[in-house]
Formats: C-alpha cells, structure tokens, sequence
C-alpha cells in the first residue's frame, strides 16, 4: 500500500496543475498580507485614511500572532477550493487519460487504488497546510515591518498554532473526499472540478441567502448542517484563539455557527457520505 | 490456461459480447478477430476485471476471475485499448507508477526501457512519445513482473515495420517459455503469422475458432480452370446447380468454388460426366483476411 501512494504521490507532485494553483495561492496569500499594507500606508497620503478602529482592526490581520487566524482562514478558504480543483482533476484525469484501465489491468485492487490516490491528495493537503505558516509568517513579518507594528510569538501561540495545523488539515478532506467523489462518479476531470465547484458555490448560494434571512428559521437550521459550516466551526476555533471571531461577527447578523458537537458528527457523516459514494463508484462502474 | 464460458455483456438491449465461450492454453498465441464492435477489447476488459459480465465465466488457471480477481490476475500483464500514461511524466516515472501499484520490483525499470529500444528517451514526458514509442512503453508496461498470461489489444497499431518484427519474435519467444498470450488485431496477415488459435467474433458471438491451419484448410474452396469463355460459363452454371445450390465465381478466368477440398473428386467427376473437361483443379489456400470475409460476409464468394 505504501508504495502505491507513493507513486501517486509522485504523479502528483510533478503535475503542473499543482504548481499553478500553489503559485496563485501563495500570489493571493501575498495579496492578502500587502493589500493592507498599502491600504494603511498609501491611503493616508490620498487623504483617504482609515477610520483609527478599521485600521486597528486591519493591522491585527497582519500582525503576529493574530496573523496566524488570517493564514488559516487562507488555508480552508482559497486553499480549500485549489485544493478541491487539483483532486477533481487528479482523480478524473486517470479516467480521461485511460490510466485507471492502465493501473486496474494489474490488479491492485479498486479500493486500494482509490485509497493510495485519496492518501497522496491528504498528504499533498497537510504538506500545503505545514508550508502555508511559515510562509504565511514570513509575509506577516515583513507586512509588520513595513506598517512598524510590534509583533510577538509566545509558546502558547506555538501551541495553537499546531492544533490549528490538525483542525486546518481535516477541514480541508472533507472537500479532497468531495471532488474524489464527483471525479469518479463522473468518470472525468470535469465531473470532478465542475461538480465540487457547483457543490461549493451551492452552499455558498445557501449561505448568502441564509445570512440575509431569505430562508426563514428552518432554512436557517438547515444550513448549520453544511459542510461550509461543520468545517467552519472547527477553523473558527483557530480564528478565535487568534483574537478573529468570525462567529461573534456573524452574531450581528443573528447567525452562528453549529456546535462543535453537531459539526463533528456532520463531518463525520459527509466523509461517509462522499467517501462512500467514491467507493461505491470504483467497485461498481466500468472504468 | 484461461476458459470463458457462455460470456455475456450486454450495454441496454443489446448484447455486445453474447454467449462467448473459448479457451487458450498455456503456451499458444490466441488471435482475437472481428469487426469494428464485435466485442473484443469488451471481452478483455472482462477478462481483466474492469468491466463486469452479466452471466457467464472466466478462469485463469482454474481461479475465477470475478470471485477471486487478485489471484486469478496476480501474473496477467495487460495492454488494452490505447497505451494510457501520464503524459507530463517521463516514461521512467510511468513505469515506477504502474510497477508501484502492482506490488512490482521497480529495480530493473531503466534496462526495461533500453530492451524497448526506449533508452534515449526514457526521461523525456510521454506527451512527447509519437505512437508507436507509446505502444512500445505499454508493451513494456504489460511485460512487468513476466506475466503468465500477456493480454495484448491491438499492439501493433503504430508499430513502424521493425517494431512489428521485434514484437512479433518476443511474442513467439515468450510462448515459447509457457506463456500465454491474447492478441487482437485489426491487421489479419499479423494475426496470420503471429497466432497459433484464433477466435471470430462478430456481433458479439464467436463464428468461428480453431488453430489457424485447421480453419483455413477448412475454408473449403476449390479454384477450377475449363477452358475458354463459353465453358467457363458452362461449368459455372453447373457447379451453382450442383448440390442444391453452390457458391461459385469467376476470378481472374477461374471458377472459385465453395467447396470442400475432400469432394474435389466428386465436382470434377460431376463436371466430366456433363461434357466439362477440367484443366486445372486445385484447392485454394485462403488467407485470413479471406476466411474473416468469408465468415463475417456470407454472400462471399458468390457476391
């Protein structure tokens, strides 16, 4: 088993659609620490300044260690949906290649094939998620330096730090889980990018309209059982430990997160769910 | 020794492998002919577990594909369809991936290539291979582990003539060292000079199987010459009369007959006794691609 992943492991690393989404995820992660940068440097001498509590609140975005909750939330947000592409197109490929009839013609079996391909987008996810905060740090640093603002890291951050690299990493296989499913239901990379981006943009829809009280209560309960939202009540624990309570934010609105508890048991069942349905496809449709 | 028994595939109404039963022994080169959707790379699919019959059997050595396919397909090496690879990666790294996956030795990958006559280029993307450097890769691929039984679908499409003389001297070589090997093919004088069995399938059902020598020496046409012109005509007509209704036509100023080389003394008898002289009476050796005419178009020869 451990030489199959690695070997997928190997198809993915070298894939250029790989590097591409790296490249515009570290592009973005820039764009999210040096915007504020000149926002809070050159607007002023627009005479455009901000008012103090906005550019306060701008500062702490990156500013270590509350830098960290803006690294994670890069992570399971652009990062998530990058991430969820490369799955779609590296599961698919195989089938739009032919490759699966390559690889199942010797018989390593379906679910053995599916797991070392599901093990290689995991670990390619966790490798993401290490990389992601120094680099994220770094880009903090340096954004710090620049708006002269004092930064500091204790061990404890170090700590949270690490419990949001694990909550971080399993946010982010629910979705690799999703666009494996779609991708071999589907036979295809555009069934595996086209279906998890429409699965996404779907709870996206959801979670607009539930925010603007479009869905009544029941509609709103009903969109605490969402991925979007099961996975958002972990990360949100790094965010909050960082000082970023996205939940309190939404409470404006009269809106919060699910419980960790239900969370946990969704995440679990939407794991089932699209693993399940990954599985079944494998075993059961011509490939 | 691989054995279908009463395969059948159907996709909706309509059977695209029906009722297929045959068997290859170990050691022999066994052709699979037919048609453009006859069923052939479909029953190799089912032979290698990836598309599933609803009724019938496959065994590889007694082992049931279906119930135990990691045992029944544990030393079975494939090629079906086209040559699939990971284009952006070299065709050293496909090698390691198809090798990783089966459980294989990757120690001796780099050597393979260079029997493949690949060795130049083995580090170069397989985006850049031209066909039939693909086709010599899948072949290498469907060769790792020296499989038992070798299932090969249309390997020589792309082959350049000395490709098609290497892999037609390995192929006889490793049958030659117990191994069994399925070849489907398009190209009929290939399949001719490479199978030892082969097996017709048209419409999904198998209209004919047998070692190569035995169906086209059971082919059963004679070719006649009588004469001139006027005979010709004469004794065609006669021959069409002759045994309830028989298939005849001329080629090339000879009478080519549908009939069995063991009753040539009976038609050239039959022929004498209405005043026909025979010249020349001999049976004709058809080829494959005659045979395969012949079976898959029942109007042939007498069009």
């Amino acid at each position: 088993m451990l030489a199959a992943i690695s070997v997928q492991f190997l198809a993915l690393r070298k894939r250029p659609l790989v590097k591409v989404m790296f490249a515009i995820y570290v592009a973005l992660l820039l764009l999210q620490f040096f915007a504020p940068v000149g926002l809070l440097r050159i607007a002023p001498q627009l005479g455009n300044a901000l008012n103090p509590e906005a550019a306060l609140a701008l500062e702490q975005t990156v500013r270590l260690p509350f830098a960290f909750a803006t690294i994670f939330g890069q992570i399971n947000g652009i990062g998530g949906l990058l991430l969820m592409i490369i799955a779609g197109a590296f599961v698919g490929g195989d089938y739009t290649w032919g490759i699966t009839r390559t690889l199942l013609a010797r018989q390593p079996g379906r679910g053995r094939y599916l797991l070392a391909k599901f093990s290689a987008l995991a670990l390619l996810a966790a490798i993401w998620v290490i990389v992601s905060v120094p680099l994220g740090a770094g880009c903090a640093l340096l954004a710090g330096a620049l708006l002269d603002l004092p930064q500091s890291i204790a061990l404890a951050d170090l700590t949270l730090v690490l419990r949001g690299l694990l909550i971080a990493w399993v946010g982010l296989l629910p979705y690799l889980a999703l666009a494996t499913c779609w991708a071999v239901l589907g036979r295809g990379v555009v069934a595996g990018i086209a279906g998890s981006i429409g699965y996404w943009l779907f709870e996206i829809g959801f979670g607009v309209a539930s925010i603007f009280r479009m869905l009544g209560s029941f509609g709103e309960r009903i969109y605490n059982f969402t991925l979007a939202q099961s996975v958002g009540a972990w990360t949100d624990l790094t965010r909050q430990a960082f000082n970023l309570d996205v939940g309190r934010a939404f409470g404006q609105f009269g809106f919060s997160f699910p419980s960790l508890l239900q969370s946990g048991i969704m995440l679990l069942i939407y794991g089932l769910l699209f693993g399940g349905g990954a599985w079944w496809g494998i075993r059961r449709r011509i490939v | 020794m691989l054995v279908l028994e009463q395969l059948t595939k159907r996709y909706g109404p309509r059977a695209v492998v029906n009722d297929l039963t045959l068997t290859v022994e170990s050691g022999t080169i066994f052709g699979l002919l037919g048609p453009n959707g006859a069923g052939k790379t479909t029953t190799l699919a089912m032979i290698l577990h990836l598309v599933r019959p609803d009724a019938g059997r496959i065994t590889i050595d007694g082992v049931d594909v279906w119930r135990q396919p990691r045992a029944a397909l544990r030393s079975v090496g494939a090629l079906i369809e086209t040559p699939a690879f990971y284009p952006y990666l070299s065709a050293l790294d496909n090698l390691r991936i198809v090798a990783g996956h089966a459980g294989l030795s990757t120690g001796d990958l780099a050597q393979r290539l260079v029997t493949a006559g690949l060795g130049d280029v083995g580090g170069q993307p397989v985006g850049t291979f031209s066909q039939g450097m693909r086709q010599r890769l899948g072949i290498t691929a469907a060769l790792l582990g020296s499989p038992r039984l070798l299932i090969l679908d249309e390997p020589t499409v792309g082959l350049d003539p000395r490709g098609v003389v290497e892999l037609r001297a390995m192929l006889k070589d490793l049958a030659n060292s117990g191994c069994s090997i399925i070849f489907s093919s398009h190209q009929l004088a290939e399949v001719q000079h490479i199978c030892d069995h082969v097996a017709l399938l048209n419409a999904g059902r198998c209209v004919a199987q047998g070692a190569v020598a035995d169906l086209l020496g059971a082919g059963g046409r004679l070719l006649l010459r009588v004469g001139d012109e006027a005979a010709t005509e004469a004794a065609i007509r006669l021959i069409r009369a002759w045994n309830g209704g028989t298939k005849a036509r001329i080629v090339e100023g000879m009478i080519d007959a549908l009939v069995p080389a063991e009753r040539a003394a009976v038609l050239n008898r039959y022929l004498v006794e209405h005043a026909v002289a025979v010249a020349e009476l001999r049976p004709a050796a058809p080829s494959l691609e005659e045979f395969f005419l012949n079976q898959i178009a029942p109007n042939h020869p007498a069009g």
